[in-house]
Formats: structure tokens, C-alpha cells, sequence
């Protein structure tokens, strides 16, 4: 690092955002919001079906005044898309088109109502009128493995020889054994906003769509691909977002949207009310995993097998890309010498997979820590010394070849966490609690995740970066706030690198036409190490020649020159930013700006773990948890109110993930959790108060040594809540949600046993 | 389509008279609305009923509590009538939906609507509350809720019926309410239960429990009475309480698979309920 901690000025302070004010109060216009003069109403019809081959009839819907167009395969160019692909250098299988020829799956895009009112695009939707010829879904994992041609990637990534250290199953040297079986479950990402998009014509013939989106150079890539403009003539603006969580991340609306506008040369903004996007955008993947671990006497894991199936859904979506994410994470996180982690995605009739906070980080850690767990007990050692035994240590290799680790900080967030949990104490005297009617139990786990893409895919982006005649800063760079802050981030590592007012600087979000090209948007937790470095890096750049001119203009000596607070002072002299900016334009006859490509030289882990206690009410079935305390090896806060936000919120999906959520189909591939009465995500009353300490010994290529938190935030409480319930109750619970139903149902087994 | 706003009796026959098959009542919608969205219905009538004072109060009579059928489910949690008087409707009413959807949601919907999982029904059933019912000649009935609620969603009101208020009779009872759904707030019950008991030197002597969202209509479950019959609060013998609630449970459902799960919610359910009236007997006893 090359600043030291205790000179940050800017990074890691409390600054409050700049749009929370309009947030709260009501007052900041969503896309939802946005009215343009002729614009028209749009939604998709969606299917009820699971595996169909159809026939639509769009008569009756046509008639209903206001009603525009009724869209149908038939309309649509015959161009297949893969909404994962973020550019057209990526080749996963191509195989949706904007609107289906066939239902693959419930919620399936089957046509397009566009009507001048929403009451009549509601009512032409209901009346679109569709024949179903089915054939039998496969729904589910179990049913895509029966089924011929569903596999859709497979991969064996290993190191060492797990199969010559346990032999044919029979473990050798003394080593014991422990398998564990688990799954988890289709996670809808419940943003508080559906997908939405608007697009419009400009006065020069541009197609200009706003979306609520995580890349805008994908959609950008799609709609030019699909409609067959030229890049240069889709401008796509990232809207404000009312939540993403991954559920925006791959193209979804945005397509339909714009070829609405094209055809119609209307504005139009095509909608999703909540069921749609429950049924008809992407989820997490479900899961099931098999892990086999190898452990001494001792407690040195010497080999671990895992075997996952992914749940693929109806499309390719991110069929590899989740399949990979899954495998590597499980090198990354604890040093085994010999460990094989064999994917496979399968195709099913369901919703199709797309990012969702952590993207894989949730599934491969949610059975392997349980896992951990009954390790620990089979051979009577407290799970975290077995873990910390285990773990990887700072600037160790990836054994498969990856990037470095970095400056992986894990252990000591397990020491720091078991100090302030008091987690020895706790968990010999947690069971001192327990009444007739309930079990307590505390328990733990750990969680790794990356800091963008480098190693696997093209990591890079840009910014511009200009200091204007009145003082101010403006950034360019293509980022996209999801509500996380990652606009403040910014400001707050331009300001440290520029040494002036945080709210002096501003930041623009992606813009096509504004923002110069970054490689794969706001994803894969790249955002702060890569574009954050990015601006840190460009923003030193601009002070240096902020300060070379002033050697050329004032003549001052440039290693006498100090910045502080917009100013730049030499010996007894000084300037504002602003005198600088005016003279330079004046004196020098050029604008003060400067340019950047970054590519980042790595991409190291980025840790976490959590612990949990919890209360389990053994008649009715229900857990509460009491208390959630987080750890993150976050390399260094950026803004410490927004980390702490980031950790409760991650909190709040991994507990659902735990306990709660799930996207459950019938055996004919209809959703019965199509809205919040039935999808149940975790709610105030029922949240505990998380709390979270980070540790910040610096990410040496990260921004002021920062590095990613968002997702990895949603990754261990889930596992932690489990082996806390396990603790309590001596179960064995791996798959999730842990429902009510389930812990009863586990209980009276055991009262008959008892009995 | 139409949307007629009453403001007395007279008008509410009169729209009651020409109501057709597609047109609703409406009074707090929050159970309307849904169901219209979910019919995909675009064209219909409605009836407004919260500008109807008759409908929107709380009295009492020397003998009884009179409640409107647009009471809220707040108006119902914080009254001091239902609170001294039907305790277990109070609490019922307080744990409805979400607060907004409490401050519109009215007594009157909740037991027309016929939910399966309706809090509201059980603790009128176990107090045996009547209801006044007008139609569209303006003739007001006097029915049991007992009687016209079926369950699923059914009711045997007719078309052009409307419930106008409960009665309620003022006995001397402990009575509690409790429910188990996914969550502890903002969630519906995938069981709840209210019991109603009077109690005779420390003994539960009488005592009526009602299940709901165990059968089409929250429905009487006479093991677990007879098994609660003459036991004392403070010594209730759990053993035999878990098997009188398991067996109630395997009468009411025999053929769901639900029933595992739902035998041992019924539990905690009785058992939170008991441990109510526990509190409130001691209350009493001050």
C-alpha cells in the first residue's frame, strides 16, 4: 500500500450518500416513476406451462382499446440471445429469443402486450390466449439426472489425489471419514423493484433505453445483437435501482423493451409486477452437494471430495460460470493437499439461473461447513480450532493454479470472533439454557469469495477523470449503484486520492454514451478492487498533473508541493483546484482531465465468518436467531456505515437462505410461492441485530487496501445458523431452508426413537 | 361498472337490491383486492361500505359486546371492550397481517372472506358470536356465525346479504388466542387456536378450543376439551395434552401430509395458549 492507514482522510469515514435524502423521503423517480409524452405500457405474458409447445391467439387481446400490439415468436427477430454472456467476446451457448417458440418453463417469455394504459395492457394479458400441447417436465435435480440430453456442463477440478489417500472408500493412516449430504434451495432475489425497463427514439434516431441493470455494456451488446443496430446507436442508461442483488445482472426486459420501441417507434416502459419476477426473470441455483472429508485424529484435513449438482433451469444462462464460481471458492478458503470438486449443471423446467449475491459462494459453502462441523465432532475437536488448522494463510497459492490469494486475513477473523462471541464459554454452556419447550444452540462458519474477474475472464476497465473551472470533479467511469453505495465508495477514494470534498466529486453511473467502456459491470464483487483502484489510481494521476502545471504555470518546485483540501499549497503560495483549472485552460490552452485503462495485476480472496446463536422451539418447529456477529477480512472500510450496512443486509439473505426462502414448484413445474405471502423472506421482526467488526490489514493492489464485501456478506450466516441448530438439537441438517417442518418432523423421529 | 358509497341503511338495501353477480362489497379490500387480481377480473361494481357509522362501531349492551363488521383489526386490538371481553379476539386481531394491512382490514371481511387461516373466526366461534345480516329488502336476521360460515372461501350468505355487526355475550372466561405461521409477524397461520374457559377454584371447568387452518372452518376440537376438562392451570399434565392435540389433529386431517408438522405446531399453539391463560388468571387473581 502505499498510503498509510493512518493518513486516510476520506476512506473508511461515515459520509452519507448523497440520494438518501430523496429515498427516504419519497421523492427520488424510479423508472417506474418516469413518464415520457407518448410513451405506452408494456408487459409480458408469461406461461403457465412447463413444457409445452404452443399456439397463441392474439384476437381477443387486441381488442381491448388501447391495446397497440400484441407481440408473438412470430414477431420476433429469429436471433438467439444468452442473456449471461456480458460481451460479445464471451461464448456460453446461445439458445432464448426474445420472446419463446416453445414454454421451457413456468414463467417462460411468450409475448408482448403494449397497450396506452396499464388497465388495458392488464386486461389484453389476461386475454392472450395460449394452447398448450405439453410433454412431462423435469423438474428438479433428481428428475434432470434421470432424464437423457439435461446435462448441461460438467467439470473435475482437482489438486493432489483424493482418491489414492481414502483407497476404494476404506480410509487410510488413521484417517476418518466424514460425509455429508445437503442441498440448497431457488432463491428469488426479492429487490424491493421488479425488473423494469423504458426506451424511447432520441432526436437523432438513437435508441435510448434506462434500466435498472448491473452492466449496461451487455444490454447494449444484447439490443445491438438482437435488433441488429449498431453499438453506436443504443444508449443505455443505468436507472436508479431499487435493488439488484444479482437479479438484474443478466439481461432480462431490457430486449423485449427495445424491440417494442423499434418496432412501434413509441416510448415504452415494459414492466413486471412481482409475480413476474418471482417466475419469469432468473434465481439462485439450487444445489445438492455429497462431500466426503478425510480428516486425522488430530484435525489436518488431508483430502475432500465433493460431488454438486446445479440446478441449470430451462436455459444456459451461467450454466458453466456457476458451475466454476461453485468449484474454486472450495480451494480458496482452507489448504487441503488433495481435494476434487466434480460439478455438473443439469437443464430442468424451471426458472433459469442467473448471479445472485455471492454467486456461488452460498451454495459451496452452505453443506461443506456443516460438513466441517461434523467433522469436528466425529473427532471431538471445536470446530473453529479444526478450522483454524485448516485455513488458508496470507499470499498462499491457489493449488489449482488461480490467482494468489493475497492477503488472506481468515484467521485472524476466526480469533477475533471467537474472542468477542466469548465462543469457547458460549458453547460449553449454551445447552445450560434450554427449557422443555426450547433448545439453544450457537454455532459458526466460514466463507470465501473473490474480487473480480481476473483469472478467468477479461478484467479491466476505464475512467476520465476532469476537474472543471468552478472546483468540482466529475468521474466517468461505468459503474452501477444497486443501492449499495458504490457511488459514495467512489467519491470518498477520489476524494483520498485528490484531497478535496468528498461531495466536490461526481460520480456518473453507466451511461453508454457517457461513460467510457468497462469490461463486465457491477458483478463478480469487482467493483471496489477493480473500478475503485481504478479511480484511486487515476485520481493520483490527475493530481500530478494538477501539479505539473503549476510547476509550468507559478513555477513553483514540484517536490515542495502539498495538496489539502482542494488546495495546493507551495512554501507560502497556494491555489484552489478551481484557479488551477481556469489557469491551466487559459495558460496551457487544455482542459485539466486525465484517462485510465486499468487492469488489475490480481484477484485475491476476500473472507468472512460468522457466528450464530439461535433458539429452537421444539413443539412448533420455528427457530429464532438471537444473535448474528459477523467478521470480514475486508482489507480496509471504505465507508464504514455502508460496510455495516452491507453485512446486515447480507445477513438478512443468507438467514432466509437458512431458514426461510425458497422458489418451490409442483410436480408439474408450477411456482406456489408466486408472491411474498407464500415467499417468505425474512422480515423485521424476526431479524436479529447483526453486529460486525471488520479487520482491515490492508488488500496491497486494492483501493487505500480495500477489497470486496457485498457478497460475501450473504454467505456464511446460513451455514452458521445450521450448525448452531445442529448443536442445539444434535441434528444433521444440510439442506436448506431449515423449515419448521423439517426440524419437527426431525424431532419426532427422535421422540419415537426415545419412546 | 359502478362504485356506490352507502351512507346509511336504507341506501346500503337499495345498492344491496340491484347488486349484480359482478358487483363486491368492499370494505377494507385488503382480501378484494387480491382475489380480483387473482380472478383477472377488469370490469365490476363495488360497494363501498366504510362510510356506514352503523358498521364502524364498538358498543356494549348490558349482556353483550356489539361489534361492526367494519371494525379494523386495530380498532379491535385496542379497544377496551374486546379487550376486557374477548381478550382472545384482541389478540387475534393483533396478530393480522401486517399493520397497514391491520388499520383496513375489518372483522366483518375476515369472517366473510372464510379463510381457512382466518384469525379472527376461531375466537368468535369459541365465544359463539351471532351476527346481524341485512339484505336487499332491508330486513335484518340474526344467524350464528356458526351457521353460515363454511370455509374454503364459502359462506351461505347470499348474494345480496350483508353482515352489519357481531354480538358477542359477555360471560365470565379467561379466554387466549395463538397462531404459528412462517414467521412470527406479518404471516398466515398455517395454524392457530383459541381457547375459552372458565375457571373454578384454579380448575379449567368448561373449557370450548377452537383450531383453525385444520379443515375447511376453524372447527371445535372436542379431545383436547375433554382432555383441558377440570385440569388446573398451573399443573397441566403435558404427556397427556400432546396426545389429546396429536389425536385431535389426526381426526381433523387424517389425509394430509401436513398433519405431521401441523400435530406438533397444534402443541406449541395449546401450550402457548395455556401458558396465556396462566398469565391472565394470575392478572385476574391480583
Amino acid at each position: 500500500m502505499d498510503t498509510n492507514k493512518s493518513d486516510l482522510k476520506y476512506v473508511g469515514k461515515s459520509y452519507i450518500r448523497e440520494d438518501v435524502y430523496d429515498k427516504a423521503r419519497g421523492k427520488t423517480k424510479y423508472t417506474c416513476d418516469r413518464q415520457i409524452a407518448g410513451m405506452l405500457y408494456a408487459k409480458l405474458v408469461l406461461s403457465e406451462k412447463a413444457n409445452a409447445d404452443i399456439t397463441i391467439r392474439t384476437e381477443k387481446a387486441k381488442q381491448v382499446p388501447g391495446v397497440r400490439a400484441v407481440f408473438t415468436h412470430a414477431n420476433v427477430p429469429k436471433i438467439p440471445y444468452n442473456p449471461h454472456n456480458w460481451s460479445a467476446c464471451l461464448d456460453a451457448p446461445m439458445d432464448q429469443y426474445i420472446l419463446s417458440e416453445k414454454a421451457r418453463y413456468v414463467g417462460d417469455h411468450l409475448a408482448l402486450v403494449v397497450g396506452e394504459t396499464k388497465a388495458a395492457v392488464e386486461e389484453a394479458v389476461s386475454l392472450v390466449e395460449i394452447d398448450y400441447d405439453e410433454a412431462a417436465p423435469v423438474i428438479g435435480l433428481n428428475a434432470a439426472r434421470k432424464t437423457e440430453g439435461m446435462l448441461a456442463f460438467e467439470k473435475e477440478v482437482s489438486c493432489g489425489d483424493y482418491e489414492a489417500l481414502t483407497g476404494d472408500g476404506e480410509a487410510k493412516d488413521g484417517l476418518i471419514v466424514v460425509s455429508t449430504e445437503g442441498s440448497t434451495q431457488k432463491i428469488h432475489h426479492s429487490a424491493i423493484e421488479p425488473h423494469i425497463a423504458l426506451s424511447e427514439i432520441d432526436e437523432n434516431g438513437n435508441l435510448v433505453l434506462w434500466t435498472p441493470c448491473q452492466t449496461v455494456y451487455q444490454v447494449r451488446y444484447h439490443i445491438s445483437h438482437l435488433l441488429g443496430i449498431p453499438y453506436t446507436k443504443v444508449r443505455v442508461i443505468k436507472a436508479v435501482m431499487g435493488g439488484s442483488f444479482g437479479g438484474k445482472g443478466q439481461t432480462v426486459v431490457e430486449p423485449a423493451c427495445a424491440f417494442a420501441t423499434w418496432i412501434l417507434r413509441c416510448p415504452v416502459m415494459l414492466y413486471m409486477d412481482r409475480q413476474d419476477a418471482v417466475m419469469g426473470t432468473r434465481s439462485r441455483n439450487a444445489t445438492e452437494t455429497r462431500v466426503k472429508t478425510a480428516v486425522t485424529r488430530d484435525g489436518v484435513i488431508r483430502g475432500r471430495r465433493i460431488d454438486a449438482d446445479i440446478d441449470g433451469g430451462a436455459y444456459y444462462t451461467n450454466a458453466s460460470a456457476i458451475a466454476m464460481a461453485y468449484c474454486k471458492k472450495l480451494f480458496r478458503m482452507y489448504h487441503v493437499e488433495n481435494q476434487t470438486c466434480h460439478v455438473r449443471t443439469f437443464y430442468t423446467n424451471t426458472i433459469s439461473g442467473g448471479a445472485c449475491r455471492g454467486y456461488g459462494s452460498p451454495q459451496a459453502h452452505a453443506v461443506t461447513e456443516v460438513n466441517l462441523d461434523q467433522a469436528a465432532n466425529a473427532i471431538g475437536m471445536d470446530p473453529c480450532e479444526l478450522r483454524l488448522k485448516n485455513i488458508v494463510h496470507p499470499m498462499d497459492d491457489d493449488p489449482t493454479g488461480g490467482t494468489n490469494l493475497g492477503n488472506a486475513r481468515i484467521e485472524e477473523c476466526i480469533r477475533k470472533g471467537m474472542e468477542v462471541f466469548s465462543w469457547k464459554e458460549k458453547r460449553e454452556h449454551i445447552h445450560e439454557k434450554d427449557t422443555r419447550r426450547y433448545a439453544y444452540g450457537v454455532g459458526m462458519a466460514c466463507g470465501a469469495h473473490g474480487n473480480g474477474y481476473k483469472g478467468a475472464y477479461p478484467e479491466f476497465t476505464n475512467v476520465t477523470i476532469s476537474l472543471h473551472p468552478d472546483g468540482t470533479v466529475e468521474v466517468q467511469i461505468g459503474i452501477h449503484d444497486q443501492g449499495c453505495g458504490t457511488v459514495m465508495t467512489m467519491q470518498q477514494i477520489a476524494a483520498e486520492a485528490l484531497h478535496m470534498d468528498v461531495y466536490r466529486i461526481k460520480i456518473h453511473e453507466a451511461d453508454t454514451f457517457i461513460t467510457p467502456y468497462d469490461a463486465a459491470g457491477t458483478q463478480a464483487s469487482r467493483v471496489t478492487y477493480v473500478c475503485g483502484r481504478a479511480v484511486q489510481k487515476a485520481g493520483e494521476q490527475l493530481l500530478d498533473k494538477m501539479k505539473q502545471a503549476c510547476v509550468e504555470m507559478y513555477q513553483w518546485d514540484q517536490d515542495k508541493i502539498e495538496a489539502d483540501d482542494g488546495i495546493l499549497r507551495c512554501e507560502k503560495e497556494e491555489k484552489s483546484y478551481k484557479q488551477i483549472a481556469l489557469d491551466y485552460e487559459l495558460k496551457c490552452c487544455r482542459y485539466m482531465h486525465t484517462e485510465l485503462e486499468y487492469e488489475p495485476p490480481s484477484n485475491p480472496g476476500t473472507y468472512c465468518c460468522a457466528f450464530a446463536e439461535v433458539r429452537v422451539d421444539k413443539y412448533t418447529g420455528q427457530t429464532e436467531v438471537l444473535d448474528l456477529f459477523c467478521v470480514h477480512d475486508v482489507g480496509q472500510v471504505m465507508n464504514r456505515t455502508l460496510s455495516e450496512g452491507q453485512v446486515e443486509g447480507g445477513a438478512q439473505m443468507s438467514l432466509g437462505q437458512a431458514l426461510f426462502e425458497e422458489i418451490s414448484y409442483d410436480a408439474k413445474g408450477r411456482v406456489k410461492t408466486k408472491n411474498f405471502s407464500k415467499y417468505h423472506i425474512i422480515n423485521a421482526p424476526d431479524m436479529p441485530k447483526v453486529r460486525s467488526i471488520f479487520v482491515e490489514d490492508g488488500e496491497p493492489d486494492g483501493p487505500y487496501g480495500g477489497k470486496s464485501l457485498g457478497e460475501i456478506a450473504a454467505v456464511a450466516p446460513a451455514p452458521a445458523v445450521a450448525n448452531a441448530i445442529n448443536y442445539a438439537l444434535g441434528s444433521c441438517f444440510a439442506s436448506y431452508p431449515i423449515t419448521p417442518e423439517k426440524v419437527v418432523a426431525y424431532l419426532e423421529e427422535k421422540r419415537k426413537e426415545g419412546n | 361498472m359502478s362504485f356506490r358509497i352507502p351512507q346509511n341503511l336504507d341506501e346500503l338495501a337499495a345498492a344491496l337490491r340491484e347488486k349484480d353477480e359482478n358487483t363486491y362489497l368492499c370494505a377494507g379490500g385488503t382480501d378484494l383486492v387480491i382475489h380480483l387480481r387473482k380472478e383477472k377480473k377488469f370490469h365490476y361494481s363495488l360497494i363501498d361500505l366504510t362510510h356506514l357509522p352503523e358498521l364502524s362501531q364498538i358498543t356494549e349492551t348490558e349482556d353483550s359486546v356489539i361489534i361492526g363488521a367494519g371494525v379494523t383489526m386495530t380498532e379491535l386490538e385496542q379497544s377496551p371492550l374486546v379487550r376486557t371481553w374477548i381478550p382472545a379476539l384482541s389478540k387475534a386481531a393483533s396478530m393480522v397481517g401486517s399493520t397497514q394491512i391491520r388499520n383496513r382490514a375489518t372483522l366483518g371481511g375476515n369472517v366473510a372472506n372464510a379463510s381457512q387461516s382466518s384469525d379472527t373466526t376461531p375466537v368468535l366461534l369459541a365465544y359463539g358470536a351471532e351476527a346481524e345480516i341485512l339484505d336487499g329488502t332491508g330486513a335484518v336476521t340474526k344467524r350464528l356465525v356458526d351457521d353460515f360460515v363454511e370455509g374454503l372461501e364459502k359462506t351461505t350468505l347470499g348474494e345480496r346479504e350483508v353482515i352489519l355487526k357481531f354480538i358477542v355475550k359477555k360471560q365470565h372466561v379467561l379466554s387466549a388466542f395463538a397462531k404459528v405461521g412462517a414467521r412470527k409477524a406479518v404471516t398466515i397461520s398455517k395454524i392457530n387456536g383459541c381457547i375459552c374457559t372458565e375457571i373454578k377454584e384454579g380448575c379449567m371447568m368448561h373449557p370450548v378450543v377452537y383450531l383453525g387452518a385444520v379443515g375447511a372452518k376453524a372447527g371445535r376440537a372436542r379431545l383436547i376439551e375433554a382432555c383441558l376438562e377440570g385440569q388446573t392451570l398451573s399443573g397441566c399434565d403435558e404427556e397427556k395434552i400432546r396426545d389429546a392435540v396429536y389425536a385431535q389433529i389426526e381426526e381433523n386431517i387424517p389425509n394430509r401430509p401436513s398433519k405431521h408438522y401441523k400435530k406438533s405446531a397444534a402443541f406449541g399453539v395449546i401450550d402457548q395458549i395455556l401458558d396465556d391463560l396462566r398469565r391472565a388468571e394470575e392478572e385476574a387473581g391480583r
